[in-house]
């Protein structure tokens, strides 16, 4: 029994609809770290009952021969458990999932909003 | 009719009379039985019917690459459309459904919807059923006036009008890459 993309979608629907319902709310993160080739740019989690979720703008190294290398934009999701100092990875989501980027479209706009931006000016 | 069963009957067509021909003779030859003009004549019309077939063949195989041109080319625009459209959207997801009634994405779907169709790929056509369906019970809500002080949030046919919309966008994507190492 494994999850599928359509799982993954679905959950993933249902946090971006929390977050624009303002059930969850979203802060900056350190947890993910991304790997050889990939860069995190921002990343930000949210926490339903035990679970963490960060939501990370990556940009991965993609090799066009031995040595030229482009950059390539996308997003990545990952599921992590346990507290402050002890923290482990569970899942991460299928990097192909377009949905990935609204919830960071979303998240974004939530701690903006949460750390009131705009607040002296308007 | 598909063009793969229209090659498949084209085919068996003249098996059966030839099998016919062999297991009952006298149905298909007159009196004379077998001649050499008989025969002679059997294979010039095998030959030429073997020519008609290939050129179906070949007609057929030129409108499915020249559909399959016209998608390539025209796919990664539309899925960009579909991202904007997606982060709408989920941008949107607070506004009341009054305000949702004015805002562009509900008709752009529509048209983008046409213009998938108009690409022939037929791998997309159980998403783009889905995308119709939660697009319609988004707009009965929509129409429903009891329902105008609700937030988009709260209408599920919303969430799984963007679910069909995202998956859209990755099966776009996927198809794309397929083609990319077909050609």
């Amino acid at each position: 029994m494994s999850y599928t993309s359509e799982d993954w979608r679905n959950a993933i629907a249902n946090l971006i609809q929390r977050t624009s319902k303002k059930s969850v709310s979203w802060t900056t993160s350190e947890l993910f770290k991304g790997d050889a080739w990939t860069e995190v740019d921002r990343s930000f989690e949210c926490a339903v009952n035990d679970k963490l979720f960060v939501v990370s703008e990556t940009r991965r190294k993609h090799y066009l021969d031995e040595d030229v290398f482009v950059w390539n934009g996308g997003y990545d999701f990952s599921v992590f458990t346990g507290d402050k100092y002890d923290v482990a990875l569970l899942a991460s989501a299928p990097n192909d999932l377009h949905i990935i980027g609204n919830l960071f479209g979303a998240a974004a706009a939530n701690f903006a909003h949460n750390s009131n931006v705009l607040g002296d000016l308007l | 009719m598909n063009s793969k069963t229209l090659l498949l009957v084209s085919i068996l067509v003249p098996c059966v009379i030839v099998g016919v021909g062999l297991l009952k003779p006298e149905l298909v030859l007159d009196d004379d039985g077998l001649s050499v003009s008989v025969v002679w004549s059997f294979i010039g019309t095998f030959i030429s019917y073997l020519g008609f077939v290939f050129s179906l063949f070949a007609l057929l195989e030129v409108r499915s690459l020249s559909n399959r041109y016209f998608a390539k080319r025209r796919l990664p625009e539309i899925k960009k459309k579909l991202e904007v459209i997606a982060n709408r959207m989920t941008e949107s997801g607070g506004l009341e459904l009054v305000k949702i009634r004015t805002e562009r994405f509900l008709g752009e779907i529509t048209v983008l919807v046409k213009e998938i169709r108009k690409t022939k790929v037929s791998d997309f056509s159980p998403t783009v059923k889905l995308v119709i369906a939660h697009h319609g019970d988004l707009e009965k809500s929509l129409r429903d006036d009891t329902s105008l002080e609700k937030t988009a949030n709260d209408v599920e046919a919303y969430w799984s009008l963007l679910r069909a919309v995202t998956q859209l966008a990755d099966e776009i994507d996927q198809q794309h890459a397929g083609d990319l190492a077909r050609l």
